[in-house]
């Protein structure tokens, strides 16, 4: 039976409760702090522009005592995907590429330009990495979820239902486990009565067929879970109109500081990167 | 006076619990080496369409995609992140929000045909995204996008298809009732 306990293992997010000044910050600074991060990360041009950020985010990890080794562990299941990136660029060249080849292998090159594309890859994708991985442990569920709908505040102005997003976010995440919960069960139930999963012959509808006894009780129960929900929260009267939290996020002492800081740093990031990149380019030999 | 942009609650929660299977559907995938994996989370994606119709199905996946582009956990074997959004297999991700509208929209109407309809187009419409992110992203040419990124899962999608048909087709009535479309049960 020990196959069919997918979910006993699953945790989502990874916090850690370090109880430090950058944790007990409000969850819009941290929003702040991920995008002001993540937008040179993705959109910079060379490497000091994909690199400053995850320094940074390092740099933030010990303030909010978060170990950065388990920032970096977080990159243990990509690093197949890197190897899937540079073995791709090697085989597959790009057409009017000049530059400098750095060794051949029978029919495939690598140029200076592929390992420039392979490397910048890399160097944003741990970047990425380390970013969200430090605002996953600095920042629970709830807060994350909160925070969602603070920062799409002004798009309920406009008519969006920010709040029903933001609670259904939150819902979603407590669903997790449930849903779970209820596949397994399923799951042995049919295992029990001899139950054959994914090796049943025949065409695609008998194939189909097949797993229906799987997945229609799973629907049921889920949709029964969802309309008890639903009936609790209108039994106690939930309109979602003028609703407070439980838990109100104050403004921490200079917090306003750590917001500035979040978009001079960006700002800085970008002046940087546009400033460095041409000349270290040109040093590398890029696009020579 | 405020006007109430509020959705009906049963709607919320039937959002957030397809939400969560796609979610949850994260666990079981089965990696190809050098390619996308088989993932279960495209079933309940176009389900959800399905069942919630475009507009609720859409937010589910959108909420499914908010919740893993902030870091956590939920993108097909337990990876999260931005990065994964932005990178190769990111196509597909952008293909399920196409697929549970267009799917939705196909199926408003209830019967098999239609729910079959619905999910071939829907599951298409994942490949299709998903072949031109590889496209794009590796500078392959169209067969060779079409080789790694749709080929190896025409079978298994087309099986996923049928059986979301089959269950759109059992379950939408239900699911109708709860969102309080057509006769509430008593």
């Amino acid at each position: 039976m020990r196959d069919l306990e997918f979910f006993r293992n699953v945790s989502i997010g990874q916090y850690v409760d370090s109880g430090s000044p950058v944790h007990r910050m409000t969850p819009a600074t941290k929003y702040l702090w991920l995008v002001a991060l993540s937008a040179p990360a993705v959109a910079s041009l060379g490497y000091a522009g994909a690199l400053l950020p995850l320094l940074s985010a390092l740099c933030a990890a010990v303030a909010a005592g978060v170990r950065p080794s388990f920032l970096l562990r977080g990159l243990k299941p990509i690093l197949p995907l890197f190897l899937v990136v540079a073995v791709m660029q090697f085989i597959f060249g790009w057409p009017g590429d000049r530059s400098a080849v750095l060794f051949r292998l029978g029919p495939f090159s690598a140029t200076a330009r592929e390992a420039h594309i392979v490397l910048m890859a890399v160097a944003r994708t741990v970047s990425l990495v380390v970013i969200v991985g430090l605002f996953t442990s600095t920042t629970t569920e709830g807060e994350a979820a909160h925070g969602i709908e603070d920062f799409l505040a002004p798009l309920a102005r406009l008519g969006f239902p920010a709040h029903a997003f933001a609670l259904a976010a939150t819902t979603a995440l407590r669903f997790i486990p449930i849903v779970a919960g209820e596949l397994e069960s399923i799951v042995k139930a049919q295992a029990a009565r001899g139950a054959d999963f994914g090796s049943g012959k025949g065409g695609v509808v008998a194939k189909a067929r097949a797993y229906l006894p799987l997945f229609v009780p799973v629907m049921i129960r889920a949709l029964e879970r969802a309309e008890a929900l639903a009936e609790a929260m209108e039994a106690r009267c939930y309109t979602g109109r003028g609703r407070t939290r439980f838990v109100v996020y104050e403004l921490q002492r200079g917090e306003w500081v750590a917001r500035l800081a979040a978009v001079f740093l960006c700002v800085a990031i970008f002046v940087l990167d546009s400033a460095v990149s041409a000349p270290l380019a040109a040093l590398l030999g890029v696009f020579a | 006076m405020p006007t109430n942009t509020q959705p009906p609650v049963a709607r919320i929660a039937l959002a957030s619990l397809f939400a969560a299977l796609i979610m949850a559907g994260a666990v079981i995938a089965f990696p190809i080496p050098g390619g996308p994996p088989i993932v279960i989370q495209n079933l309940f994606a176009v389900l959800s369409g399905l069942l919630l119709g475009p507009a609720d199905g859409a937010l589910s996946v959108l909420i499914f995609l908010a919740i893993g582009a902030i870091g956590f956990p939920v993108f097909s074997g337990g990876r999260g992140g931005f990065a994964h959004l932005a990178g190769p297999t990111g196509g597909y991700l952008a293909g399920y929000l196409l697929a549970a509208v267009v799917a939705g929209l196909i199926a408003r109407r209830r019967g098999l045909v239609l729910s079959f309809l619905g999910s071939a187009i829907g599951f298409l419409l994942i490949l299709g995204a998903g072949m031109l992110r590889l496209k794009l992203l590796r500078n392959m040419d169209c067969t060779k996008a079409l080789a790694a990124g749709v080929l190896p899962f025409l079978p298994l999608d087309a099986v996923k298809a049928v059986i979301c048909a089959f269950v759109a087709a059992r379950l939408g009535p239900f699911a109708d009732s709860l969102r309080g479309i057509g006769t509430r049960r008593g």
